[in-house]
Protein backbone atom coordinates (compact mmCIF):
# COMPACT_ATOMS: atom_id res chain seq x y z
CA UNK A 1 0.00 0.00 0.00
CA UNK A 2 1.52 3.42 -0.93
CA UNK A 3 2.41 5.69 1.98
CA UNK A 4 0.37 8.85 2.50
CA UNK A 5 1.89 12.28 3.07
CA UNK A 6 0.03 15.37 4.27
CA UNK A 7 1.45 18.70 3.06
CA UNK A 8 0.39 21.95 4.74
CA UNK A 9 1.31 25.32 3.21
CA UNK A 10 -0.77 28.48 2.99
CA UNK A 11 0.89 29.30 -0.33
CA UNK A 12 -1.07 27.27 -2.91
CA UNK A 13 1.54 27.71 -5.67
CA UNK A 14 4.09 25.73 -3.65
CA UNK A 15 1.68 22.85 -2.93
CA UNK A 16 1.41 21.82 -6.60
CA UNK A 17 5.14 21.17 -7.29
CA UNK A 18 5.55 19.42 -3.93
CA UNK A 19 2.52 17.23 -4.60
CA UNK A 20 3.77 16.38 -8.11
CA UNK A 21 7.26 15.46 -6.88
CA UNK A 22 5.95 13.29 -4.04
CA UNK A 23 3.39 11.59 -6.30
CA UNK A 24 6.19 10.96 -8.77
CA UNK A 25 7.93 9.01 -6.00
CA UNK A 26 4.81 6.89 -5.49
CA UNK A 27 3.35 8.58 -2.41
CA UNK A 28 -0.32 9.49 -2.01
CA UNK A 29 -0.51 13.21 -1.17
CA UNK A 30 -3.15 15.19 0.72
CA UNK A 31 -2.82 18.96 0.88
CA UNK A 32 -4.13 21.62 3.24
CA UNK A 33 -3.68 25.39 3.26
CA UNK A 34 -4.18 25.97 6.98
CA UNK A 35 -3.80 24.28 10.36
CA UNK A 36 -7.59 23.94 10.64
CA UNK A 37 -7.83 22.30 7.22
CA UNK A 38 -4.97 19.92 8.11
CA UNK A 39 -6.69 18.80 11.32
CA UNK A 40 -9.88 18.09 9.37
CA UNK A 41 -8.23 15.74 6.84
CA UNK A 42 -10.34 12.58 6.73
CA UNK A 43 -7.45 10.14 6.32
CA UNK A 44 -4.45 10.40 8.63
CA UNK A 45 -1.13 10.51 6.76
CA UNK A 46 2.04 8.51 7.54
CA UNK A 47 4.06 11.75 7.47
CA UNK A 48 3.37 15.48 7.59
CA UNK A 49 5.32 18.17 5.73
CA UNK A 50 4.40 21.51 7.29
CA UNK A 51 5.38 25.04 6.30
CA UNK A 52 6.94 27.02 9.16
CA UNK A 53 4.94 30.23 8.71
CA UNK A 54 1.32 29.37 8.12
CA UNK A 55 -0.07 32.72 9.27
CA UNK A 56 2.25 35.53 8.23
CA UNK A 57 5.22 35.03 5.92
CA UNK A 58 6.72 38.37 6.96
CA UNK A 59 6.59 37.67 10.70
CA UNK A 60 9.93 36.43 12.11
CA UNK A 61 8.13 35.08 15.14
CA UNK A 62 5.52 33.09 13.24
CA UNK A 63 6.25 29.47 14.20
CA UNK A 64 2.63 28.38 13.61
CA UNK A 65 3.83 25.37 11.55
CA UNK A 66 5.74 24.06 14.57
CA UNK A 67 2.72 24.69 16.82
CA UNK A 68 0.62 22.62 14.41
CA UNK A 69 3.29 19.86 14.37
CA UNK A 70 3.15 19.69 18.18
CA UNK A 71 -0.65 19.52 18.16
CA UNK A 72 -0.91 16.69 15.62
CA UNK A 73 -0.51 13.05 16.67
CA UNK A 74 2.99 12.44 18.13
CA UNK A 75 3.06 9.02 16.45
CA UNK A 76 3.23 10.59 12.98
CA UNK A 77 6.61 12.14 12.04
CA UNK A 78 6.69 15.72 10.76
CA UNK A 79 9.11 17.68 8.60
CA UNK A 80 9.17 21.46 8.83
CA UNK A 81 9.65 23.17 5.48
CA UNK A 82 10.53 26.85 5.18
CA UNK A 83 11.90 29.66 3.07
CA UNK A 84 13.11 31.36 6.26
CA UNK A 85 15.45 28.95 8.07
CA UNK A 86 16.90 30.16 11.37
CA UNK A 87 18.64 28.68 14.40
CA UNK A 88 15.61 29.47 16.57
CA UNK A 89 13.24 27.74 14.13
CA UNK A 90 15.47 24.63 14.09
CA UNK A 91 15.61 24.63 17.92
CA UNK A 92 11.83 24.95 18.21
CA UNK A 93 11.21 22.25 15.60
CA UNK A 94 13.79 19.62 16.57
CA UNK A 95 14.32 20.39 20.27
CA UNK A 96 12.25 18.70 22.99
CA UNK A 97 8.67 19.97 23.13
CA UNK A 98 6.29 20.15 26.07
CA UNK A 99 6.46 16.41 26.94
CA UNK A 100 10.12 16.08 25.97
CA UNK A 101 9.16 14.94 22.46
CA UNK A 102 10.39 17.10 19.53
CA UNK A 103 7.52 18.52 17.42
CA UNK A 104 9.33 17.45 14.20
CA UNK A 105 11.95 14.94 13.06
CA UNK A 106 13.19 16.96 10.08
CA UNK A 107 13.82 20.54 8.99
CA UNK A 108 14.32 21.53 5.36
CA UNK A 109 14.85 24.89 3.70
CA UNK A 110 12.92 25.38 0.46
CA UNK A 111 16.16 26.71 -1.04
CA UNK A 112 17.70 23.24 -0.65
CA UNK A 113 15.35 21.91 -3.31
CA UNK A 114 13.11 18.89 -3.73
CA UNK A 115 15.98 16.38 -3.58
CA UNK A 116 16.80 17.42 0.01
CA UNK A 117 13.14 17.21 0.98
CA UNK A 118 12.74 13.75 -0.58
CA UNK A 119 15.87 12.50 1.24
CA UNK A 120 14.40 13.55 4.59
CA UNK A 121 10.99 12.13 3.69
CA UNK A 122 12.63 8.74 3.04
CA UNK A 123 14.58 8.97 6.29
CA UNK A 124 11.55 9.96 8.37
CA UNK A 125 9.40 7.18 6.90
CA UNK A 126 12.18 4.60 7.31
CA UNK A 127 12.44 5.53 11.00
CA UNK A 128 8.70 5.32 11.36
CA UNK A 129 8.75 1.80 9.94
CA UNK A 130 10.79 0.60 12.91
CA UNK A 131 8.29 -1.32 15.01
CA UNK A 132 9.89 -0.16 18.27
CA UNK A 133 9.23 3.49 17.48
CA UNK A 134 5.60 2.73 16.77
CA UNK A 135 5.26 0.49 19.81
CA UNK A 136 6.31 3.28 22.14
CA UNK A 137 4.83 6.20 20.17
CA UNK A 138 8.30 7.73 19.91
CA UNK A 139 8.96 10.31 17.23
CA UNK A 140 12.60 9.32 16.63
CA UNK A 141 15.14 6.78 17.79
CA UNK A 142 16.88 9.22 20.11
CA UNK A 143 13.65 9.93 21.96
CA UNK A 144 13.18 6.23 22.81
CA UNK A 145 15.19 6.20 26.09
CA UNK A 146 13.26 9.24 27.36
CA UNK A 147 9.97 7.70 26.26
CA UNK A 148 10.80 4.43 28.07
CA UNK A 149 11.81 6.33 31.21
CA UNK A 150 8.54 8.26 31.04
CA UNK A 151 6.44 5.08 30.69
CA UNK A 152 8.29 2.97 33.27
CA UNK A 153 9.18 -0.71 32.75
CA UNK A 154 5.73 -2.12 33.56
CA UNK A 155 3.73 0.13 31.26
CA UNK A 156 6.37 -0.13 28.54
CA UNK A 157 6.20 -3.93 28.56
CA UNK A 158 2.39 -3.79 28.51
CA UNK A 159 2.55 -1.41 25.54
CA UNK A 160 4.89 -3.80 23.69
CA UNK A 161 2.49 -6.72 24.27
CA UNK A 162 -0.52 -4.68 23.03
CA UNK A 163 1.45 -3.57 20.00
CA UNK A 164 2.52 -7.14 19.21
CA UNK A 165 -1.08 -8.34 19.45
CA UNK A 166 -2.24 -5.66 17.02
CA UNK A 167 0.75 -6.38 14.74
CA UNK A 168 -0.02 -10.11 14.78
CA UNK A 169 -3.59 -9.44 13.68
CA UNK A 170 -2.48 -7.04 10.95
CA UNK A 171 0.24 -9.46 9.84
CA UNK A 172 -2.15 -12.40 9.67
CA UNK A 173 -4.59 -10.39 7.54
CA UNK A 174 -1.77 -9.22 5.28
CA UNK A 175 -0.39 -12.77 5.01
CA UNK A 176 -3.81 -14.11 4.00
CA UNK A 177 -4.20 -11.35 1.43
CA UNK A 178 -0.75 -11.94 -0.08
CA UNK A 179 -1.27 -15.74 -0.08
CA UNK A 180 -4.60 -15.30 -1.91
CA UNK A 181 -2.94 -12.97 -4.41
CA UNK A 182 -0.03 -15.37 -4.95
CA UNK A 183 -2.31 -18.37 -5.57
CA UNK A 184 -4.53 -16.35 -7.95
CA UNK A 185 -1.50 -15.18 -9.92
CA UNK A 186 -0.23 -18.76 -9.97
CA UNK A 187 -3.59 -20.06 -11.31
CA UNK A 188 -3.73 -17.36 -14.03
CA UNK A 189 -0.14 -18.12 -14.90
CA UNK A 190 -0.94 -21.87 -15.35
CA UNK A 191 -4.04 -21.08 -17.43
CA UNK A 192 -2.15 -18.63 -19.63
CA UNK A 193 0.77 -21.01 -20.18
CA UNK A 194 -1.66 -23.89 -21.05
CA UNK A 195 -3.45 -21.64 -23.57
CA UNK A 196 -0.08 -20.58 -24.95
CA UNK A 197 1.01 -24.21 -25.33
CA UNK A 198 -2.25 -25.10 -27.17
CA UNK A 199 -1.82 -22.06 -29.47
CA UNK A 200 1.77 -22.97 -30.31
CA UNK A 201 0.80 -26.62 -31.00
CA UNK A 202 -2.03 -25.41 -33.26
CA UNK A 203 0.47 -23.22 -35.12
CA UNK A 204 2.78 -26.21 -35.62
CA UNK A 205 -0.12 -28.34 -36.95
CA UNK A 206 -1.26 -25.54 -39.30
CA UNK A 207 2.23 -25.07 -40.68
CA UNK A 208 2.55 -28.85 -41.22
CA UNK A 209 -0.62 -28.92 -43.33
CA UNK A 210 0.71 -25.98 -45.38
CA UNK A 211 -1.39 -23.09 -43.99
CA UNK A 212 1.56 -20.82 -43.17
CA UNK A 213 -0.19 -17.45 -42.57
CA UNK A 214 -2.68 -18.57 -39.84
CA UNK A 215 0.22 -20.53 -38.32
CA UNK A 216 2.27 -17.34 -37.89
CA UNK A 217 -0.66 -15.53 -36.23
CA UNK A 218 -1.32 -18.45 -33.91
CA UNK A 219 2.40 -18.72 -33.07
CA UNK A 220 2.52 -15.00 -32.19
CA UNK A 221 -0.63 -15.39 -30.08
CA UNK A 222 0.96 -18.29 -28.27
CA UNK A 223 4.07 -16.27 -27.53
CA UNK A 224 2.00 -13.36 -26.18
CA UNK A 225 0.03 -15.71 -23.94
CA UNK A 226 3.28 -17.24 -22.65
CA UNK A 227 4.59 -13.73 -21.96
CA UNK A 228 1.42 -12.94 -19.96
CA UNK A 229 1.92 -16.20 -18.08
CA UNK A 230 5.48 -15.10 -17.25
CA UNK A 231 4.17 -11.78 -15.91
CA UNK A 232 1.70 -13.58 -13.64
CA UNK A 233 4.55 -15.79 -12.35
CA UNK A 234 6.59 -12.65 -11.63
CA UNK A 235 3.65 -11.11 -9.71
CA UNK A 236 3.29 -14.31 -7.69
CA UNK A 237 7.01 -14.17 -6.83
CA UNK A 238 6.66 -10.53 -5.74
CA UNK A 239 3.71 -11.43 -3.49
CA UNK A 240 5.82 -14.17 -1.85
CA UNK A 241 8.69 -11.72 -1.45
CA UNK A 242 6.39 -9.20 0.32
CA UNK A 243 5.38 -11.98 2.70
CA UNK A 244 9.03 -12.56 3.59
CA UNK A 245 9.57 -8.84 4.32
CA UNK A 246 7.17 -8.96 7.26
CA UNK A 247 9.14 -11.61 9.10
CA UNK A 248 12.23 -9.64 10.33
CA UNK A 249 9.98 -6.80 11.54
CA UNK A 250 7.84 -9.05 13.66
CA UNK A 251 10.87 -11.08 14.76
CA UNK A 252 12.36 -7.99 16.41
CA UNK A 253 9.25 -7.44 18.51
CA UNK A 254 8.73 -11.11 19.32
CA UNK A 255 12.25 -11.30 20.67
CA UNK A 256 11.55 -8.35 22.97
CA UNK A 257 8.19 -9.83 23.98
CA UNK A 258 9.78 -13.20 24.88
CA UNK A 259 12.37 -11.52 27.09
CA UNK A 260 9.66 -9.49 28.81
CA UNK A 261 7.61 -12.65 29.38
CA UNK A 262 10.65 -14.15 31.11
CA UNK A 263 10.76 -11.11 33.40
CA UNK A 264 7.16 -11.87 34.45
CA UNK A 265 8.32 -15.14 36.00
CA UNK A 266 10.02 -13.24 38.85
CA UNK A 267 7.82 -13.21 41.92
CA UNK A 268 9.34 -10.08 43.43
CA UNK A 269 7.81 -6.98 41.68
CA UNK A 270 11.01 -4.95 42.06
CA UNK A 271 13.03 -7.80 40.47
CA UNK A 272 10.46 -7.88 37.64
CA UNK A 273 10.85 -4.14 37.03
CA UNK A 274 14.62 -4.29 37.36
CA UNK A 275 14.86 -7.05 34.76
CA UNK A 276 12.37 -5.37 32.43
CA UNK A 277 14.48 -2.22 32.60
CA UNK A 278 17.62 -4.29 31.87
CA UNK A 279 15.88 -5.82 28.83
CA UNK A 280 14.96 -2.38 27.49
CA UNK A 281 18.46 -1.02 28.18
CA UNK A 282 20.21 -3.87 26.39
CA UNK A 283 17.73 -3.64 23.51
CA UNK A 284 18.41 0.09 23.12
CA UNK A 285 22.16 -0.48 23.29
CA UNK A 286 21.90 -3.09 20.54
CA UNK A 287 19.78 -0.78 18.38
CA UNK A 288 22.29 2.04 18.76
CA UNK A 289 25.19 -0.24 17.92
CA UNK A 290 23.35 -1.46 14.81
CA UNK A 291 22.65 2.14 13.86
CA UNK A 292 26.27 3.24 14.30
CA UNK A 293 27.49 0.19 12.34
CA UNK A 294 25.13 1.14 9.51
CA UNK A 295 26.39 4.74 9.63
CA UNK A 296 29.99 3.54 9.51
CA UNK A 297 29.24 1.34 6.49
CA UNK A 298 27.68 4.35 4.73
CA UNK B 1 21.48 9.51 38.26
CA UNK B 2 24.59 11.39 39.34
CA UNK B 3 24.35 15.20 39.20
CA UNK B 4 27.44 15.41 37.04
CA UNK B 5 27.83 17.51 33.94
CA UNK B 6 30.37 16.38 31.40
CA UNK B 7 32.06 19.43 29.87
CA UNK B 8 33.91 18.95 26.59
CA UNK B 9 35.61 22.34 26.40
CA UNK B 10 39.04 23.88 26.59
CA UNK B 11 37.76 27.10 28.18
CA UNK B 12 36.82 26.23 31.76
CA UNK B 13 36.87 29.90 32.81
CA UNK B 14 34.20 31.08 30.35
CA UNK B 15 31.10 32.71 31.96
CA UNK B 16 28.74 30.16 30.36
CA UNK B 17 30.77 27.34 31.94
CA UNK B 18 30.50 28.95 35.37
CA UNK B 19 26.73 29.28 34.93
CA UNK B 20 26.37 25.54 34.36
CA UNK B 21 28.21 24.82 37.64
CA UNK B 22 24.97 25.87 39.38
CA UNK B 23 23.25 22.77 37.97
CA UNK B 24 25.76 20.10 38.98
CA UNK B 25 29.38 19.08 39.37
CA UNK B 26 31.37 19.89 36.28
CA UNK B 27 33.73 17.25 34.91
CA UNK B 28 36.09 18.59 32.27
CA UNK B 29 37.38 16.35 29.53
CA UNK B 30 38.96 16.82 26.11
CA UNK B 31 37.68 15.11 22.96
CA UNK B 32 40.73 12.80 22.95
CA UNK B 33 40.23 11.97 26.64
CA UNK B 34 36.58 11.12 25.97
CA UNK B 35 37.43 8.68 23.18
CA UNK B 36 39.74 6.84 25.56
CA UNK B 37 36.95 6.37 28.14
CA UNK B 38 35.87 2.77 28.76
CA UNK B 39 32.16 2.04 28.79
CA UNK B 40 29.17 4.35 29.13
CA UNK B 41 28.83 6.60 32.12
CA UNK B 42 25.57 8.37 32.87
CA UNK B 43 25.70 12.13 33.29
CA UNK B 44 22.96 14.60 34.02
CA UNK B 45 24.12 16.51 30.96
CA UNK B 46 26.94 16.47 28.38
CA UNK B 47 27.97 19.89 27.07
CA UNK B 48 30.01 20.12 23.89
CA UNK B 49 31.86 23.34 23.11
CA UNK B 50 31.79 23.38 19.28
CA UNK B 51 35.13 25.23 19.27
CA UNK B 52 36.86 22.43 21.19
CA UNK B 53 35.94 19.50 18.94
CA UNK B 54 36.57 18.66 15.29
CA UNK B 55 33.09 17.47 14.31
CA UNK B 56 30.39 18.06 16.96
CA UNK B 57 27.76 15.88 15.21
CA UNK B 58 30.11 12.88 15.04
CA UNK B 59 30.92 13.27 18.71
CA UNK B 60 27.21 13.50 19.56
CA UNK B 61 26.54 10.21 17.72
CA UNK B 62 29.49 8.63 19.54
CA UNK B 63 28.22 9.77 22.95
CA UNK B 64 24.79 8.44 22.06
CA UNK B 65 26.27 5.02 21.33
CA UNK B 66 28.10 5.07 24.68
CA UNK B 67 25.00 6.18 26.51
CA UNK B 68 21.70 6.11 24.55
CA UNK B 69 20.03 8.24 27.22
CA UNK B 70 22.72 10.96 27.18
CA UNK B 71 21.41 14.54 27.26
CA UNK B 72 23.70 16.51 24.98
CA UNK B 73 23.82 20.27 24.47
CA UNK B 74 26.06 22.04 21.95
CA UNK B 75 27.43 25.51 22.78
CA UNK B 76 28.72 27.63 19.92
CA UNK B 77 30.07 31.11 19.29
CA UNK B 78 28.92 31.11 15.67
CA UNK B 79 25.51 29.44 15.38
CA UNK B 80 24.09 28.55 11.95
CA UNK B 81 20.82 26.80 11.21
CA UNK B 82 22.55 24.07 9.20
CA UNK B 83 24.92 23.20 12.06
CA UNK B 84 21.99 23.36 14.46
CA UNK B 85 20.10 20.86 12.28
CA UNK B 86 23.12 18.57 12.04
CA UNK B 87 23.48 18.60 15.83
CA UNK B 88 19.82 17.80 16.44
CA UNK B 89 19.83 15.08 13.79
CA UNK B 90 22.86 13.50 15.48
CA UNK B 91 20.92 13.45 18.76
CA UNK B 92 21.60 16.74 20.58
CA UNK B 93 18.91 18.09 22.89
CA UNK B 94 19.75 21.73 22.25
CA UNK B 95 22.08 24.04 20.35
CA UNK B 96 22.84 27.29 22.13
CA UNK B 97 24.86 30.44 21.45
CA UNK B 98 27.66 31.13 23.94
CA UNK B 99 26.71 34.79 24.18
CA UNK B 100 23.37 33.97 25.77
CA UNK B 101 22.74 35.97 28.95
CA UNK B 102 23.86 33.80 31.92
CA UNK B 103 20.42 33.83 33.55
CA UNK B 104 18.75 32.91 30.25
CA UNK B 105 21.27 30.09 29.75
CA UNK B 106 20.63 28.77 33.27
CA UNK B 107 16.86 28.86 32.80
CA UNK B 108 17.04 27.32 29.32
CA UNK B 109 19.13 24.36 30.50
CA UNK B 110 17.01 23.98 33.64
CA UNK B 111 13.81 23.86 31.55
CA UNK B 112 15.43 21.42 29.15
CA UNK B 113 16.35 19.05 31.97
CA UNK B 114 12.92 19.36 33.56
CA UNK B 115 11.32 18.38 30.25
CA UNK B 116 13.51 15.34 29.78
CA UNK B 117 14.10 14.05 33.31
CA UNK B 118 11.68 11.96 35.38
CA UNK B 119 9.97 14.01 38.17
CA UNK B 120 12.24 14.76 41.14
CA UNK B 121 13.55 17.62 43.32
CA UNK B 122 14.22 20.92 41.48
CA UNK B 123 17.59 21.20 39.80
CA UNK B 124 20.17 23.79 40.75
CA UNK B 125 19.31 23.69 44.46
CA UNK B 126 22.10 22.92 46.95
CA UNK B 127 24.47 21.82 44.22
CA UNK B 128 28.05 22.36 45.33
CA UNK B 129 30.04 23.17 42.21
CA UNK B 130 33.11 21.04 42.65
CA UNK B 131 35.48 20.73 39.73
CA UNK B 132 37.31 17.55 38.91
CA UNK B 133 39.62 17.47 35.96
CA UNK B 134 40.15 14.32 33.90
CA UNK B 135 42.48 15.92 31.43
Amino acid sequence: MPQRIGVVDDFRDILTPIRESLEGEGYVVDTATSAQEAKKLAVHPDLWIIDLRLKDKSDDKDFSGITLAAELSPEVPKIILTSFPSVQAVRNALGPGARGIPPAVGFVSKQEGMAALLRRVDLALARQNLPLLRAFHAAAMHTLPDRLAELGPEQASRQVRDFIDSQRKALTQQQELESRRASEYHRFSLLASSAGFVAIMAAVVLSLIGKTSPATVTMLGGLVINLVSGLFSYSADKAHHRLKEFLPQIQELLQLANLLELCNTFEDPSARDHNRQAVFDSFLDRLHKQRSEKNEKK
Amino acid sequence: MKNQILMITSDSAAPWVQTLARLGNLIFVTEAGLVAEDGPERFLLCVIDAAAVKAPDKLISQLRVQDPAARIVVMTASPTWRRARASFEAGALDYLPKNLNTEDLFRTIQRLLEKTLPPGPPLGVNNAATHRSRR
